[in-house]
C-alpha cells in the first residue's frame, strides 16, 4: 500500500504547509480589529475570506484524507480519486488565492448572493472564485464517490449503514468505522450538488442576466457551508472511533443497535439543521424555523450519548499511556461537546435574536474546528508519523499540548465573552459602539500565537517524517 | 362595465400615492353620530367597539362608481364576513334612510347584520371627512359628487390601520381583511418580476407562503445524494457481475 | 434569555463538561478495571429530559411573533443600501424617498410598540438595535426583494445605534444609523 501512504503524506505535508500561514491570517485579523495593526479594509476582509476558505478546504481535505487511509483496514482502497482530488484540490486552492489576493475578492467564504455583484474588486475575481469552488467541489465529489464504490464493493448499502445491527442481530459485522464513514459520506454529497447549484445560479445572473431569489440562494450557500464544515467533523469522529480504543490499550469498539440507530438518525437529521442560519430571516416560512431548532437540538444528542460517553467509559480506569495522539483526540472530543453547547444555544431562536453574527458565533465553530476537529486529524496525523516512522514525538508532548489548548482556551474565551457583550463578528475595525471588542480581540490575538508557536513545533516535526516517507517511496 | 374599467385605471394611477401610509396611519377618527337604516341612533365608536371594521363611504345618488365599488367589495369581501364588520356610511346630505334601504336591498345586503349601513346629520359628514382625509367635491353641473374610492380599516378604537383605494385585485384587499382580523404578518415579498425561481410565493389570498419552483431546488441536494447512492450501489453490482461472467 | 445569562449557562456548562473529562483523565493514571456501560442509558435520559426542558422553554419564544396581538404606535420604513440606512415614518419606495429619509430625524416614544419594516435595496444587511448601553436588543435581517416587520418596544430612553450585523462590503463596520428614545 505504499501510493496510499504516499497520497496521505503528501495530504499531510500539505495541509501543514498551509495551517500555519491560514493561522498568521487569523492572528493578523486579530491585531486588526485589537488597533495593533492597520490594514486596509480591502487586505482585512481578503483575509477574513481566505482563512475561512483555506481552513475549511485544508481539514476538510485531511479529514478525508485520515478516513481514506484508514479505510483500507477494511476494503480496497483505490488511490485514483484521492490523488485525483489531491490535484484538483490544489488547484482550487491556486485559483482562490489568485481571486482573493490578485483579484481583491472579499466577499467572505460564503460570497452571500448578491454581494459579488455589489463588491468592488476586478471583474474576473468572482467568476475565477467560482471556478476555484467548482474545482474544490468536483476535487472532493469525485473522491467521496470513490470511496463510497469501495465501501460498496464489499458491503451493500443496508450493512454499510449497519441496518442490521438495528434489530439487534450481529452478523454480518459492521465496523463503526465504516458506518460512520458512509453516513457522513452520503451526508456531505448535498453540500456539493448545492453548491453545483449556486454557482449554476450565479453563472445565470452573471452571464445571463437572470434575476435570482435572495432567500433561495441564501439556502442553498448554507445547505452548502453549514453541511460541509458539520460533515468534516463527523470524519474526524469515525476517525477516532476506529483510532481511539488502539491508542486506550482496549478491543474496538462494536457497532451496538443504538449506534447504528443514532448514525442513520444524524445522517437526516444534519440536513436540516442549517435552517437556524436563517432565523433572522423573517420571511423564512415559520415552520422551518421550528424544525431548524429541533434539528439543532436533535442532532447532538445521539453523538455526545453516543461518541463521548464511549470516549470517557474507555479511558476511565484504562491506565492508559498518554502521548500527543490520544491526548489530541481525548481533549478534541471534550472542546467539541463545549463548542457544540454554544452553538445550540445560539440555535436556539429567541437567543439567536441577540447573538446572530455577534462573536458568539466564531466563539463556537472555534472551539469545535480548532480544538475539536482540527485535533482529530492531528491525532490521526501523529499515529500516522508513529506508524511510519516510529517516532511518537515524545519531546513535544509537553510543550505542543500545553501552548496549543492554553493558546486555543484563551483565543476562543475571547470571542465567547465579546459575542456576549454584543461585539459584531465581520468587521475590520470595531465601531465606537462596541469598544470593549478591540480588547478581547487583543487579547484573543495574543492567545493565537501560543497556537501558532505550537503549530510551528508541531508542523516542523511531522512535515520532516512524512517528507521522508514521500522520499523513500 | 365601463365604470368598473375607469375605476381600474384610476386605481393604477394612484396605486403607488395610496401606499403612503404614514399619512393616516393610526389617526384616530371622529366620534359622529350614526343613524343605522333601520333608524336606530348610534356613533361611529360605537359600531367600531365590539369588532374591528372596514369602512367605506357612498352616496346613494351617485351616478358614477358608487354602486360598482359596493358590489366589487360585496364580492370580495362576502356578504357574511366572519372577524370584522364592514361599515358603510353615505357622504352625501341629500340621501335619506330610504334611499339607503332601497340600495341595500338592490345590492342584497339589506340582511345582513355584518353589513351596517348609515346615514349622518349633514353637518357631522365635514368632520368624518376631515378625519378620513377623505377628498370630495360637489360638481354643480352635474348635480353630482367626485369623490374618493376608498376602504379603510379601522381598530377598535377609532385608529385608522389601513387605506386602499379603487378597484385592486381583490387579493389585495384580503391582505386589508387580515389586518382587521388582527393577524400579524411579519412578512411579505415585495413586486419583483424579473426574479427566476423563489422558494416560496406570497399567497395574498390566505396570507401564507406557498412552496414554489426554487423549493424544489432546496430538495435536489439530499434527493440526488440518495440517488446517487442507488447508482452507485447499481454500478457496484454490474462491476461483480461482470467480474463474475469473466471469470466462469 | 439575555446575553448574560447565556454566558453564564455557557460556563457552566463548559466548567461541568470539562470537570468530568479531567475527572476521567485522572482515573485512567491506574488501571482499574470496571465497565461504565450500566451508566450509558442515565447519560441519555438525562440528556433527553435536558433538551426536553430548553426546547419546552424556548421554542415558543419565537421572536417572529413579539407584539403580534398589538397595534404599533407607530410604523418605521427602513431601506438600506450600501453603506446606510435610511428610516423614515413614509414608505421608501424609490431612490427620491431613500435619499429624502435622511433629512428625517428620528423619535421613538419610550415604552410603546413601534414597528420596523426593513427591506433593503441592494444586498443582504442585518438590522441591529443597540440599546444605550451598547448591548443588541433586536435584530432582523434586511433582504433584497423581501420585507420583514420586527416589531419592539423600547423600554429605556436613550440614543440607539442601529448597526449592520450581515457583512455587506468594505465599509460594513461603519453602516450605522441612530435615533432616540424619548419619555413622553
Amino acid at each position: 500500500m505504499t501510493a496510499l501512504n504516499r497520497i496521505t503524506a503528501a495530504w499531510i505535508v500539505t495541509v501543514l504547509l498551509v495551517f500555519p500561514i491560514a493561522i498568521l491570517f487569523g492572528i493578523l485579523m486579530r491585531l486588526n480589529q485589537g488597533n495593533a495593526l492597520s490594514l486596509s479594509s480591502l487586505t482585512f476582509y481578503a483575509l477574513m475570506t481566505a482563512h475561512g476558505l483555506l481552513m475549511v478546504g485544508i481539514w476538510f481535505s485531511m479529514a478525508m484524507a485520515g478516513v481514506s487511509y484508514l479505510l483500507q483496514r477494511y476494503v480496497e482502497v483505490r488511490t485514483w480519486p484521492i490523488t485525483f482530488g489531491y490535484v484538483l484540490t490544489l488547484v482550487g486552492v491556486v485559483l482562490l488565492l489568485a481571486a482573493i489576493f490578485v483579484g481583491g475578492l472579499h466577499t467572505g467564504w460564503y460570497f452571500l448572493y448578491p454581494l459579488p455583484f455589489y463588491a468592488r474588486t476586478t471583474s474576473w475575481a468572482p467568476p475565477v472564485f467560482l471556478l476555484a469552488l467548482a474545482s474544490l467541489g468536483v476535487a472532493w465529489l469525485v473522491w467521496a464517490l470513490g470511496l463510497l464504490m469501495a465501501i460498496l464493493r464489499r458491503y451493500s448499502l443496508g450493512q454499510a449503514l449497519a441496518w442490521q445491527h438495528l434489530t439487534g442481530k450481529t452478523e454480518p459485522e459492521t465496523p463503526p468505522f465504516i458506518l460512520i464513514t458512509t453516513t457522513t459520506l452520503l451526508g456531505v454529497l448535498p453540500a456539493f450538488v448545492a453548491a453545483v447549484v449556486v454557482i449554476v445560479l450565479f453563472a445565470l445572473e452573471y452571464w445571463g442576466g437572470l434575476k435570482q431569489d435572495a432567500l433561495l440562494m441564501k439556502n442553498l450557500t448554507f445547505i452548502f457551508g453549514h453541511t460541509l464544515v458539520n460533515e468534516m467533523l463527523y470524519f474526524g469522529i469515525a476517525t477516532l472511533y476506529e483510532l481511539f480504543p488502539g491508542l486506550a490499550g482496549k478491543p474496538p469498539y462494536k457497532t451496538k443497535p443504538f449506534v447504528a440507530l443514532a448514525w442513520n438518525l444524524v445522517l437526516v437529521v444534519v440536513w436540516t439543521a442549517y435552517f437556524h442560519h436563517l432565523y433572522m430571516d423573517f420571511v423564512q416560512p415559520v415552520v422551518l424555523q421550528y424544525i431548524g431548532q429541533l434539528a439543532s437540538w436533535i442532532a447532538p444528542i445521539p453523538a455526545v450519548a453516543v461518541t463521548t460517553f464511549s470516549v470517557l467509559a474507555t479511558v476511565y480506569g484504562s491506565g492508559m499511556k498518554w502521548w500527543l495522539a490520544p491526548t489530541f483526540f481525548f481533549t478534541g472530543v471534550m472542546f467539541w461537546i463545549i463548542g457544540g453547547f454554544a452553538a445550540i444555544l445560539d440555535a436556539i431562536v429567541a437567543n439567536n435574536f441577540v447573538l446572530h453574527n455577534t462573536l458568539w458565533v466564531p466563539a463556537h465553530f472555534h472551539t469545535y474546528n480548532l480544538l475539536g476537529n482540527v485535533l482529530f486529524s492531528l491525532g490521526f496525523i501523529t499515529w500516522f508519523v508513529r506508524e511510519k516512522s516510529g517516532d511518537d514525538s515524545g519531546r513535544l508532548y509537553r510543550p505542543v499540548a500545553t501552548l496549543y489548548l492554553l493558546g486555543g482556551t484563551g483565543f476562543v474565551f475571547a470571542f465567547y465573552i465579546a459575542g456576549s457583550a454584543s461585539v459584531m463578528r465581520r468587521v475590520d475595525k470595531y465601531p465606537e459602539l462596541v469598544s470593549s471588542g478591540s480588547l478581547w480581540a487583543l487579547i484573543g490575538g495574543l492567545f493565537a500565537i501560543l497556537v501558532f508557536a505550537a503549530t510551528l513545533l508541531y508542523v516542523a516535526h511531522a512535515i520532516q517524517r512524512c517528507w521522508r516517507i514521500l522520499a523513500a517511496s | 362595465m365601463l365604470a368598473y374599467i375607469g375605476g381600474i385605471l384610476i386605481a393604477a394611477g394612484t396605486a403607488r400615492a395610496q401606499l403612503n401610509e404614514g399619512q393616516y396611519y393610526l389617526r384616530t377618527l371622529p366620534d359622529v353620530p350614526i343613524v343605522l337604516v333601520d333608524g336606530s341612533k348610534t356613533t361611529l365608536h360605537r359600531l367600531f367597539q365590539s369588532q374591528s371594521v372596514i369602512l367605506t363611504l357612498f352616496s346613494a345618488h351617485c351616478g358614477g362608481l358608487c354602486s360598482a365599488y359596493l358590489l366589487y367589495l360585496r364580492q370580495a369581501l362576502g356578504s357574511t364576513p366572519t372577524g370584522f364588520r364592514v361599515v358603510v356610511l353615505s357622504f352625501d346630505p341629500r340621501d335619506t334612510l330610504a334611499d339607503v334601504r332601497v340600495l341595500t336591498q338592490r345590492l342584497a345586503l339589506a340582511e345582513h347584520p355584518s353589513w351596517q349601513w348609515g346615514v349622518m346629520d349633514p353637518e357631522q359628514i365635514p368632520r368624518l371627512l376631515a378625519g378620513l382625509g377623505y377628498a370630495l367635491r360637489y360638481d354643480p353641473t352635474r348635480n353630482d359628487y367626485d369623490h374618493s374610492i376608498v376602504v379603510f380599516v379601522v381598530d377598535r378604537q377609532g385608529n385608522i390601520l389601513r387605506r386602499m383605494e379603487g378597484f385592486q385585485d381583490p387579493a389585495l384587499l384580503k391582505d386589508l381583511v387580515r389586518e382587521a382580523r388582527g393577524n400579524f404578518v411579519f412578512s411579505y415579498p415585495l413586486p419583483a418580476t424579473d426574479v427566476a425561481l423563489r422558494c416560496f410565493d406570497f399567497d395574498k389570498e390566505t396570507g401564507t407562503w406557498r412552496l414554489s419552483w426554487g423549493m424544489a431546488l432546496l430538495l435536489l441536494p439530499p434527493v440526488s445524494s440518495l440517488a446517487i447512492a442507488l447508482l452507485l450501489r447499481l454500478l457496484v453490482a454490474l462491476e461483480q457481475f461482470r467480474a463474475a461472467d469473466s471469470s466462469s | 434569555m439575555s446575553q448574560n445569562t447565556v454566558l453564564a449557562l455557557f460556563l457552566i456548562g463548559a466548567f461541568i463538561i470539562a470537570a468530568v473529562f479531567w475527572l476521567v483523565w485522572r482515573s485512567s493514571h491506574e488501571a482499574a478495571p470496571s465497565s461504565a456501560e450500566p451508566l450509558r442509558r442515565w447519560v441519555f435520559l438525562g440528556l433527553v429530559v435536558f433538551a426536553g426542558i430548553f426546547t419546552a422553554l424556548t421554542l415558543f419564544r419565537m421572536p417572529y411573533f413579539l407584539y403580534a396581538d398589538e397595534i404599533p404606535a407607530r410604523v418605521l420604513h427602513v431601506a438600506t443600501r450600501q453603506f446606510a440606512f435610511a428610516i423614515s415614518e413614509r414608505p421608501i419606495e424609490s431612490d427620491a424617498d431613500y435619499a429624502a429619509a435622511f433629512a428625517e430625524k428620528v423619535q421613538i416614544p419610550v415604552g410603546q410598540v413601534v414597528e420596523f419594516r426593513v427591506t433593503s435595496f441592494d444586498v443582504n444587511h442585518g438590522f441591529a438595535l443597540y440599546a444605550p448601553n451598547g448591548r443588541i436588543v433586536a435584530q432582523v435581517q434586511a433582504m433584497p426583494g423581501y420585507m420583514n416587520r420586527l416589531r419592539w418596544r423600547f423600554d429605556e430612553p436613550g440614543e440607539y445605534v442601529v448597526q449592520c450585523l450581515e457583512y455587506c462590503g468594505l465599509a460594513h463596520a461603519r453602516m450605522q444609523a441612530r435615533f432616540v428614545v424619548k419619555g413622553s
